[in-house]
This record gives C-alpha cells, sequence and structure tokens, in this order.
C-alpha cells in the first residue's frame, strides 16, 4: 500500500508541472496586458508603464518569467519566491498575496460545492434506489426522466428560472448574496441557510441526475445478487434490504465518480457564484481574468489542479481500501 | 455650510368655544411638516367634536409654533456598486471604486462645489500671486487628523512629494506637470510655485486628498506595500476605516473628530456586487439604500415608484460622453504623434508633430463625416440608451456650462447626405458587396471596409455597433464588428491598431482641458490617451492658451474651447453620440442626501437613517 | 465477421417481440448495426427524442426560407419594434433592438447545433486518432499522450475555455477549435482501454500473426470495433458543448451578437427578470437549449442501449 501511493504521489509531479506550463503559456499568449488594464489612465505615460512592468518583471523573457514562478528568482531582483515554496505571487490589481485572497475564496466556495455534493448525494442515492426497486414502473420512468432534464437543462437558465419564482415572484427566498450585510440583521444559521438554498440547488441537480443515474444501475446489479435474496429470504424487512445492504454495495463503484466531479462542481460554480452574487472562487477567477491579473489566474487553476488530482488519488485509495478485488497494478 | 434639513414636528393645543350653549372642548391637533428654518404657520385644521352627545366636523384654525427634533442618529448608511476598490490610498488610487471610499476619509484643502464643479476652499483658504505663478495655501485652524494630530503644511508638501516620487508609482504626478516646486511656510502656510499658468492646478491639485506624514515617517518611499494602503489608520475625513472583505464590502466608520462634524450614523458601507443585475436584485430586495441605477433598470424604478414604493430617484447628465471614435492613423504602421527627432523614445521639449501615415479608408474627412450623417443618434438616445441620455456635439461636458458651446447643431441622421458626401468624395460602388448584399464603395482601389471596435458585454455599445453595421452597409460601407473583451479592446485602442471604436469617457474633471485625448503630446503608442492620432493646430494652440489664461477668469477661457469644439466638430476624430444621465435612487430611510453632480456626498455627515 | 455477434436466441427474441413487422427472419445472421436499428426502432423516447431533433434540425437548416416567408429576419434591427410582445408578425417578440426573436431562434439553431456537431466531429477524430497511436506505438508516444491527458483533466474544464475565451475573439469556427482542443482527452483514453483490451483478442493476434501490417489491423480490425463506443461518446459531447457554448456565452466569452446563439439570447435577456411583461424574451432560448440537449442525451441513451447493451 505504501508503495503503491508513494508511487501514485510521484505521479502527480510530470502532471502539476503540465499545468503550469499549460496555464502559464496560454496566459502569456493572451492579448490584453495587466499594467495596461490598471492604469488605465491618460496620465500614465509609456515610460512609467515600462517602469513597473520592468519591476514586477514582465518584461523578462518567458523562460526566465516561469521558472521565478515556479522556483523563484534567486538573485532577488524579482518578487517571486516560487510555487514550490508556497509563493503563488502577488495580486497586480490589488497588490496582496495571492495565496491570502485564495484563502478568503475558498470558504465560501467550499459551502457551495460541499452543500452540492451533500444535497446530491443524498437525494441521487434515495432516487436512485426507489428508481431501482421500481424498476420499469412509473416512479422509475419519472425519476429517470427527470435526471435526463437536469442534466440537459443549463445551470443558469435554471438558476433564472428560480429566481424569477422564488426570489421575484414569491419573494421568500434572497436573490443572491451569501449574508446579508447589515449588522443589525442576526445573521443565524437560517438566514445563511436561506441564502445558500437556490445556488446548492442550482449547482447540485447535475450531481443528483449522474448519482441516481448509477446508483439505479449499481443497485440493480446489486439485487440481483444471491446475499440480497438471502437477505430477503430470511424476512428482513424491505427498506432495510434496500438501503442497508443493496445500497451500501452499491456505493462501492461510485466512488470512483468522487474524484472526477470535483472538476465539475468547480466549474459549476463559477457559473452559479455569478448568477447568485456569491463571493467565491469563480468570481475571483472571472474578475482576474478580465483584469488580466494573471498571478491569481495561475494560483486559482493551480490549486484547482491540486484538488482535482487529490481527490483522484483518495478516491483511488479509497477504492482499493473498500473493495478488495481492486488489485494494486 | 451646508443646508441642513430639519425635521418639525409642530404641536398646538387648541381651545375651541363653540356655541355658547356647550361647554368649551380641548382637542389636541399634532402637524407634521418638513422644513428647512423655524416657522410660525396657520393651519386649517378638521376636527370632530362632540356637540350634544354627537360627532360633529368642523373647521378650525390654529397658529402653531415649531419644536426641532434633531436628525435621527445611528445605524449605517449601504451604498452599492459592482466594482471592487484596489486602494485606500488616495495618492495612489486612480479607479472611481477606490476614490469614492477613500474621498470619504482623506480630504484636501479644497473641494468642488456641489452644484457648480467650481473649486470651493474646503479646510484651507488661498491666493494667487498677480502673475499667477504663486499661490499661498493657508490651512484653517484646527484641523486635525483623527489620531489628534493636526493637519499641517507638512502633510501637504509630504502628499506632493509622493505624488512626485517614481517609486510610488502615483497616476497623478501628470497633475504637477506645470508645478514647479512647493515651500512650507510654517505649520499652517504652503506656497506652491507655478513653471506657467496653469488653470486646471486648482482642481487636480488642491483637490488631492492629503495624507498623514507622519504616518509614514515623512518618507514617501515608505508608501509602495504599505498596509496602510488598505487599512489605513489615520484620516481626516468624515469617515475612519472599518473593514474591507475584498468583493464583498468596505464598512466605514464615522469619524466623531469630523472637522465639519461627526457624521449622524455610525457606519457607511460599501457593497460590491458580482454585476449590475446582481446589484439591482440587492436594491428590490432592500439591501442598499442608495446606489445608482443602469439605464435598463430606470423604467423598473419608476414603475416601483408610481406604486408608492419609498424609493427616491433624481437624475442628472453625468461628466462623460460615449462616443465614436476613428483611428485617423494607419493601424499598420502606430507612431507616436510627434517627430522623435532626438531618437529617446519619449517626447522631448520641442519636437514638433509628425505627420502618420493616414488610415486608407478613416484617413479620409468624407468618409469620418458621412459616418458622422448615418448614425441614428435619436434612436440610440431613445432606445438603446433607454432614453437616459441627451445629445451632446462637442469634447466638453454640457456640466461645465461655460466652456460648453451652444451653437453647434448636432450631427443628425441623413443617409442620402452620407451617400453624397461619399459619393463627392470619390467613393463609387465596386464588384463586391456586403453583408446586406450592397456593393461596397471604393475609391483608388481601397475599399470602404471598416472593424468596428467595442467590449464584449456592454450591451449599449454592442448594440450602438450593430445599428451603425445596419446602416453603414446599407450605404455600402463594408463594417465587420469586433466585440472583444475589455482587456483586449484596451490593448489594441492604446497600441492604436484598431479603425474604429465605440467607448466612453466617465467621471471627468471639472475643467474643460481635454489635452489628454487631442493633443499631439499624449499620442503615445501603448500609453496616449490621444489614440485616435489627432491634431489640428488651432486645438492645440488653443488647448494651451486656454489653461494659461492669468487669473483663469472663465469668460475669458471660454473662447478657446469654443473654438475647439468647432474644430473638432468638423474634423470628426469623434463622434458624440450622447451624454449619459446618472440615476441616483436611495429609499426612504435615508433622509438629507443630496446627491449632485459633482460632489455627491458633499454633506454625507448629514445624512441619516430613520427608523423603520 | 468484425463486429460482436450477438447470440441467436437474442436474435430471436429481438424479432419476436419485433412482431415479425419485417420479414427479417429469412435474412439471417443480421448484422450488428441491423440489430442496433431494430433495438432502437422499439425504443419509443429515443424515437421521439429523434423525431423532436429532427424538427429542430430541419428548421434551422430553413432559417432563410421561413425568414423570408414570415418577412423577418435575424439581423434586421427596428428601433420601432423594441420590445414588442409576441404578435402576429414578430411570432416570439422582438428585443431591445427589435430584431425578430423567432427568426434569431431558429438561426441559433443552427449556430448553436453545428458548434455542437463540428467539435463534436473534431474531438472524435483528434481522440480516436490519439487513442489508436498511444494504444498501438505504447511506450514513450503513450507516455506523451497520457501525460498531456491527464494535466489536461486536472484543469477544469471550464477554466480552459475561459481562459482561451480571453485570448480569441469568439466567433462559432473557433469556438469549435478551442473546445475540439481541450475536449479530446475523455474520447482518447476510452479508445486506447478499448484497443488494449481488443489487442488481445484472438481474431486481431491470427491477423497480426499471419503478417498484417499494425495499420491494417487497426483500420481493418479495430477501429470498427471501437466505433460504437465512440457513437455513445459523441452523442453525449455534443449535448455537453452545447451546454458549455450557453454557458460561456453567459459570463461573456462566448459567441458575441449580433449572431445569435441559445446562449446569448438567453444572457442578453437575464436583465428582464425583474419585469414580468418581458419574460417572453427569456424562456424561449432556455427552453430550446433544454430540449435540444434533452434529446441529444436521451439518443445518447438510446444508442447506448441499442449498441452497447453490456454498457449499462
Amino acid at each position: 500500500m505504501t508503495t503503491y501511493l508513494i508511487r501514485r504521489l510521484l505521479q502527480t509531479i510530470p502532471t502539476l508541472l503540465g499545468v503550469t506550463i499549460i496555464t502559464f503559456l496560454m496566459i502569456q499568449f493572451s492579448p490584453g496586458d495587466p499594467i495596461d488594464m490598471f492604469y488605465f489612465d491618460p496620465s500614465f505615460k509609456a515610460e512609467d508603464k515600462e517602469r513597473l512592468r520592468s519591476h514586477l518583471c514582465l518584461d523578462r523573457p518567458l523562460w526566465q518569467q516561469y521558472t521565478f514562478y515556479m522556483v523563484g528568482d534567486w538573485s532577488g531582483e524579482c518578487p517571486n519566491d516560487g510555487i514550490i515554496f508556497g509563493d503563488f505571487g502577488t495580486s497586480i490589481r490589488k497588490n496582496r498575496p495571492v495565496l491570502e485572497m485564495y484563502v478568503e475564496k475558498i470558504g465560501p466556495t467550499l459551502q457551495l460545492t460541499l452543500g452540492a455534493m451533500v444535497i446530491g448525494t443524498f437525494m441521487g442515492i434515495v432516487l436512485g434506489v426507489v428508481s431501482a426497486i421500481f424498476r420499469g414502473k412509473l416512479t422509475d420512468n419519472v425519476i429517470r426522466f427527470m435526471s435526463v432534464i437536469f442534466d440537459s437543462v443549463p445551470s443558469f437558465f435554471l438558476g433564472i428560472l428560480l429566481i424569477i419564482l422564488f426570489g421575484v415572484r414569491w419573494g421568500i427566498l434572497p436573490l443572491g448574496g451569501m449574508v446579508p450585510i447589515r449588522s443589525a440583521e442576526t445573521v443565524n444559521l437560517w438566514v445563511r441557510i436561506q441564502h445558500l438554498i437556490l445556488p446548492t440547488v442550482v449547482l447540485g441537480v447535475g450531481w443528483i441526475a449522474l448519482m441516481s443515474r448509477y446508483m439505479r444501475a449499481e443497485t440493480l446489479e446489486v439485487l440481483g445478487q444471491d446475499y440480497v435474496r438471502t437477505a430477503k429470504s430470511k424476512g428482513l424487512s424491505n427498506f432495510k434490504v434496500y438501503f442497508k445492504h443493496a445500497a451500501r454495495n452499491a456505493l462501492i463503484p461510485i466512488v470512483t465518480i468522487l474524484g472526477p466531479s470535483i472538476t465539475a462542481l468547480l466549474g459549476g460554480s463559477v457559473v452559479v457564484e455569478r448568477i447568485f452574487n456569491w463571493p467565491g472562487m469563480g468570481r475571483m477567477i472571472l474578475e482576474a481574468l478580465s483584469q488580466r491579473d494573471f498571478p491569481v489566474v495561475m494560483a486559482v487553476t493551480v490549486i484547482s489542479a491540486v484538488l482535482v488530482i487529490s481527490g483522484n488519488l483518495i478516491t483511488d485509495v479509497l477504492l482499493v481500501l473498500v473493495d478488495p478485488r481492486v488489485r494494486l497494478s | 455650510m451646508s443646508i441642513k434639513r430639519m425635521f418639525w414636528i409642530m404641536t398646538s393645543l387648541m381651545s375651541l368655544a363653540l356655541l355658547a350653549a356647550c361647554q368649551p372642548q380641548v382637542v389636541e391637533v399634532e402637524v407634521t411638516r418638513v422644513t428647512t428654518e423655524t416657522i410660525v404657520e396657520e393651519v386649517i385644521k378638521e376636527v370632530e367634536v362632540e356637540v350634544e352627545g354627537e360627532m360633529v366636523e368642523v373647521e378650525v384654525t390654529v397658529v402653531v409654533e415649531a419644536t426641532e427634533v434633531p436628525d435621527p442618529q445611528g445605524g449605517e448608511i449601504v451604498e452599492s456598486s459592482f466594482a471592487d476598490i484596489s486602494t485606500l490610498n488616495p495618492v495612489l488610487g486612480s479607479d472611481n471604486a477606490s476614490s469614492t471610499n477613500y474621498s470619504l476619509m482623506f480630504e484636501g484643502m479644497a473641494t468642488l462645489d456641489p452644484f457648480s464643479g467650481a473649486v470651493v476652499p474646503n479646510f484651507a483658504t488661498w491666493e494667487t500671486s498677480d502673475d499667477g505663478l504663486q499661490v499661498t495655501y493657508t490651512i484653517n485652524d484646527g484641523i486635525n487628523w483623527s489620531d489628534g494630530t493636526p493637519v499641517t503644511a507638512n502633510d501637504v508638501a509630504f502628499t506632493f512629494d509622493a505624488i512626485n516620487t517614481e517609486e510610488v508609482a502615483s497616476p497623478r504626478r501628470s497633475n504637477f506637470a506645470n508645478v514647479a516646486d512647493w515651500e512650507v511656510i510654517d505649520d499652517s502656510t504652503l506656497t506652491l510655485n507655478l513653471a506657467e499658468v496653469d488653470c486646471t492646478i486648482p482642481a487636480n491639485v488642491a483637490t488631492q486628498g492629503l495624507i498623514p506624514a507622519h504616518v509614514y515617517e515623512s518618507d514617501p518611499l515608505n508608501i509602495p506595500e504599505n498596509a496602510e494602503n488598505t487599512a489605513p489608520t489615520v484620516t481626516n475625513g468624515p469617515f475612519a476605516f472599518g473593514e474591507w472583505v475584498p468583493d464583498d464590502f468596505v464598512r466605514l466608520d464615522a469619524n466623531p473628530d469630523y472637522w465639519n462634524g461627526a457624521p449622524n450614523v455610525d457606519s457607511w458601507i460599501y457593497k460590491v456586487y458580482a454585476d449590475q443585475s446582481a446589484e439591482f436584485a440587492g436594491l428590490l430586495a432592500g439591501e442598499i439604500d442608495q446606489t445608482s441605477v443602469a439605464p435598463g433598470f430606470v423604467s423598473v424604478v419608476e414603475a416601483r415608484i408610481a406604486s408608492g414604493e419609498d424609493l427616491n430617484m433624481k437624475k442628472w447628465f453625468t461628466n462623460g460622453y460615449t462616443f465614436v471614435g476613428y483611428n485617423l492613423a494607419n493601424p499598420d504602421n502606430p507612431q507616436n504623434g510627434w517627430d522623435d527627432l532626438d531618437g529617446d523614445g519619449a517626447y522631448t521639449e520641442g519636437e514638433p508633430p509628425l505627420a502618420q501615415d493616414p488610415h486608407p479608408v478613416l484617413g479620409n474627412l468624407e468618409v469620418r463625416q458621412a459616418m458622422a450623417n448615418s448614425i441614428d443618434y435619436t434612436g440610440i438616445i431613445n432606445k438603446v440608451a433607454f432614453g437616459q441620455g441627451g445629445p451632446t456635439v462637442a469634447n466638453v461636458w454640457p456640466s461645465i456650462g461655460w466652456a460648453y458651446n451652444n451653437d453647434i447643431e448636432p450631427y443628425a441622421q441623413d443617409l442620402e447626405l452620407a451617400a453624397q458626401i461619399l459619393a463627392d468624395g470619390g467613393w463609387a460602388a465596386g464588384s463586391s458587396t456586403n453583408d446586406a448584399d450592397v456593393a461596397v464603395l471604393e475609391k483608388d482601389g481601397q475599399r470602404l471596409e471598416i472593424n468596428l471596435l467595442t467590449n464584449a458585454g456592454n450591451e449599449t455599445r454592442e448594440n450602438i455597433g450593430i445599428l451603425m453595421k445596419d446602416t453603414l452597409d446599407e450605404i455600402g460601407f463594408d463594417v465587420t464588428l469586433e466585440f472583444i473583451e475589455f482587456g483586449t479592446v484596451v490593448e489594441k485602442l492604446l497600441g492604436q491598431t484598431y479603425d474604429v471604436v465605440i467607448i466612453g469617457f466617465g467621471g471627468g474633471a471639472p475643467d474643460p482641458d481635454d489635452s489628454s485625448q487631442f493633443s499631439y503630446l499624449n499620442d503615445e503608442v501603448g500609453a496616449g490617451f490621444n489614440f485616435v492620432s489627432y491634431y489640428n493646430e488651432t486645438v492645440e494652440a488653443n488647448l494651451a492658451a486656454g489653461k494659461a489664461v492669468p487669473g483663469c477668469v472663465e469668460s475669458e477661457r471660454a473662447p478657446f474651447y469654443y473654438s475647439n469644439q468647432e474644430e473638432i466638430y468638423n474634423d470628426v476624430p469623434y463622434n458624440f453620440l450622447y451624454v449619459g444621465l446618472a440615476n441616483a435612487v436611495w429609499r426612504d430611510r435615508l433622509i438629507n442626501i443630496d446627491p449632485n453632480p459633482w460632489a455627491f456626498r458633499y454633506n454625507i455627515q448629514d445624512w441619516a437613517i430613520t427608523a423603520e | 465477421m468484425t463486429t460482436p455477434n450477438p447470440s441467436p436466441a437474442s436474435i430471436q427474441e429481438l424479432l419476436r417481440e419485433e412482431n415479425q413487422k419485417e420479414a427479417l427472419l429469412d435474412e439471417a445472421p443480421l448484422s450488428f448495426w441491423q440489430i442496433a436499428l431494430i433495438r432502437i426502432r422499439r425504443d419509443k423516447l429515443t424515437m421521439v427524442a429523434l423525431f423532436v431533433l429532427l424538427l429542430i434540425l430541419i428548421t434551422s437548416l430553413l432559417t432563410t426560407p421561413i425568414s423570408n416567408a414570415l418577412d423577418v429576419d435575424p439581423f434586421d434591427t427596428d428601433l420601432l419594434a423594441q420590445f414588442e410582445p409576441p404578435s402576429a408578425e414578430h411570432w416570439l417578440g422582438a428585443d431591445d433592438l427589435g430584431q425578430d426573436q423567432f427568426a434569431r431562434l431558429i438561426y441559433a439553431a443552427r449556430i448553436s447545433l453545428s458548434i455542437g456537431f463540428f467539435s463534436a466531429v473534431f474531438i472524435l477524430t483528434i481522440g480516436i486518432a490519439l487513442g489508436m497511436i498511444a494504444a498501438f506505438f505504447g511506450g514513450i508516444v503513450d507516455d506523451t499522450i497520457m501525460w498531456l491527458i491527464n494535466t489536461l483533466n486536472a484543469i477544469p474544464q471550464l477554466y480552459i475555455f475561459l481562459i482561451l475565451g480571453a485570448l480569441f475573439d469568439i466567433t462559432p469556427p473557433i469556438l469549435v477549435l478551442i473546445f475540439g482542443f481541450t475536449s479530446w482527452p475523455f474520447t482518447t483514453r476510452l479508445v486506447r482501454s478499448q484497443v488494449y483490451s481488443l489487442r488481445e483478442r484472438e481474431y486481431v493476434m491470427a491477423s497480426t500473426a499471419l503478417g498484417a501490417s499494425s495499420m491494417y489491423t487497426i483500420m481493418k480490425h479495430i477501429l470498427p470495433n471501437v466505433i460504437p463506443t465512440v457513437i455513445i461518446v459523441a452523442t453525449r459531447t455534443i449535448g455537453n458543448l452545447m451546454l458549455a457554448e450557453a454557458i460561456l456565452s453567459f459570463i461573456g466569452f462566448g459567441v458575441r451578437p449580433p449572431t445569435p446563439t441559445w446562449g446569448n439570447m438567453l444572457t442578453k435577456s437575464q436583465q428582464y427578470v425583474f419585469e414580468p411583461d418581458k419574460y417572453y424574451l427569456i424562456l424561449p432560448a432556455g427552453i430550446m437549449i433544454t430540449i435540444t440537449v434533452l434529446c441529444v442525451f436521451i439518443i445518447g441513451d438510446g444508442l447506448r442501449d441499442a449498441l452497447d447493451p453490456k454498457l449499462k
């Protein structure tokens, strides 16, 4: 197991290197310049901008900038310490350490994504198992059809519809934002949950669809197995058989989709944060992109890649742990 | 002193002597008025009195006297925007969001009159020498920083030093182009020596927000990378810094020792939304007390006000305009506007304008004139801008009334005239056709083709572009729309590699001098704002003369700017589309607000939040 | 035989259920594709989805004649018709520039569908080619391709789209290129693993042993076996990319007006959520995306059931 872990960890190095190279190149070749953007002001002369560029080492050759970004500039002329030493650079726009900004933003995004995962997993499992139990019946068909619809509706269209219904028409849920800003209003749990409902639902429906489909297929397979039949014949209640025996075993293969779905949720949160005015990472990367604040874009991408890779790694390890059939190869 | 608006509640005990047979009755009547001064008023009131066991309505006249009710104290004002701040240091900031915030914490010696935009004293007075080359500023007594240290001439000198220190990279440095030096005479006096008379100095230099020298140990080099830049500890304005949660909000807390009177409210919150829609949702949800709404949402607000919602709206023309800019020089060969005789790459005193390689299409005056006559200005204002704008003809904002040339007749859509101008200029139908299946005009083998650039996502500008393409294609142009991301637009614009751009300027200064857009000195590839590469000898001379009038008397300066507006109107480097209307909206619970074009929050210390 | 041969029993069963509508009984053995076709015909949901999608496709192809017949144009602006609600003249009303929404909606169908279709073609071409190359050459080639796949998979795809979206002036063809060059890893990985497992089959080994060139083996024996899987992946991809197009437009990095796409029509009308009298501008585009993607996904599921009953 240990050797397996070490090998898997080593394998992530070239991938991470690839992520930094690809992102760095994409960013460098994109038109627009952070200095031009920030100082879009008639009082800035070309020489002022040149000085700023050279101060931030943006005028260095590409390979140098990349090396500095990765391992830092040991001569001390450029401000980077290198990401391998935990320095993700400084935001050009905000003049703050990018990591600090990231830490501020990851919380709200995690709230959303975890919320979506919890709702999605719970609803997905229930719907999937129910669907499997009533295989071929109306309930099954309705659930399956809903799951395809949830897959097909663009998240922001769903978001707009929900805002129209719950926010504008019925006025029962906030239109957006994370918490109310007035200190007079008590920020209790219920208020927080109210703000969370619409965004997590929008982010979670795709997950519900996916989970319920997987769960249905897995449950169907498990339901046909001997031990479930045995359990049934022993006279265990249906509920127990379905949810304890069948569902638990069906869960094992589902672990495999947890890793990849981190990617989907991170991507999805960009859209959801935008619709619901959620101050998370998605909004940060959009803003950084339009301001050409490259250190921020780099950091968000690289850290997301780390998350995704770790997610995959954990998935694989879990799979090995929970399913003895998976051989270490 | 600002006009204070007060609530008066007038109460009067009224004795009614009714019909002789009856007992006199005492009835209490309460009358509420909102007034600005003490009044004694006769009020006619209908009251019910009991006459012989029955209630009867009678009309009585009473005289009431007012008692003052002080403004409610405490609470917080929530204002909103969809852009976050980048700095809270008035020496470093250049964006609107930042300036809105730091202006409430760092005041300058002078300020702008909220109604006229004229530079008026804030906490200092000044005298100008007869030749106009020396200004002596005297700071009033008793002006203190929030930590109790007095605001002195040293702080002023330090602020000016900081702006002019290269390492600080202040965007305000060019404001000091005609300033020779400054000298601290004593704690409250500073003289400013000018290299030449420059009428833009009061607006640009005297209003500069001051920073406390003692916090930076009087060394400008301590300014970059200082935590004070985003979390200032010592201020001199009505507010002190409270908290900044990036991309969420900034909270400023009342400065109880503010020289002009402590604010009524406890704090002022600057809430940041992701975009205009989210911001508007926040307004409707009651999260915001005051904001300005985009043109597209004005009708919604108006409808809500009409239906009795507790919203107020005030409009005025902004200090800015939306325009079409024509690149007069060849986009394949962008050049600086001056002839770089000494080859140092930068402008050196005395270098003459350079005759640049003209734009193959837009270098022709008749093409620009034809375009100017083809635009549907009324349609753009009424429909695309939802009526939230007014026509303008010139490069001076109409809000600077004394310099705005009212005699120029705006261009209007006249497609026949436009076609005629092109035909007279020698443009004739060629063999190729455009998207509207109209033959594209040609002249000496050059097709009448242009790229129309604007920033994607700005729906107003995109719509203007779509309309322009529609009409221009009808008269034989071949227009390609290029709606790209703002960052790329900036690069093309400053790099001068575009053809035609739809863009706007906003938040302009109260001075009509716009050499940054029309002087060849600012035609610098990659940086200058004369990105249309405009040069006109008369305009150049007027710009120089207009700001060097001794005494800076408005009526003496005006003729130069009138003349410039005519020249620019005739040369068509820009096509002015409209001046936008600002729409300030606030809730009833926010009182004493008095939004004005030049100084929106000039009386913020009087703003108060009433209990709901 | 180059395709997996279903067991005779299952064919018999299939055909019985077909109620012997077609006299196929005489023509044994049935080819793989014929069986798939029979299966699909039996699947009512898939048939409905196919019908709806075909309807949308045909309408989108006939945009010009339909527009001409109705005397509207997706690009003509008419400020006098601004915000005109649905009427006989403008079936779905007119937007802020007075452009006819119905004409734009069906024109947008063409754009959205072709972005989905051509991107899928692009992705499949790259995906299959790289997958087979990786599997057949192995070694450093395989390692390099796998490295690229792992790298691209580690970055949330939307981030890549966003960064590239800021880079280009997005037009439909450029969007197809972006989608194509960034979305192939899934297909490649699938094809690669299929080829790896197929290589171990007897008939392929026999073919190689008989001295067939590897190119010949790929083309003759492996490619046809990979195709069913690839078709299933392709339909899913088309749906996903149509959604991606809409999302990119929504965020402001997609195809810009005046070219209508369902994504940018919906984005443009998003600001009207507070004006119920303008909901006619929001709903049609959103409903069209949903219906179209729904059809594509249902067809994908149907194809999967028909082509590869083991995958479920």
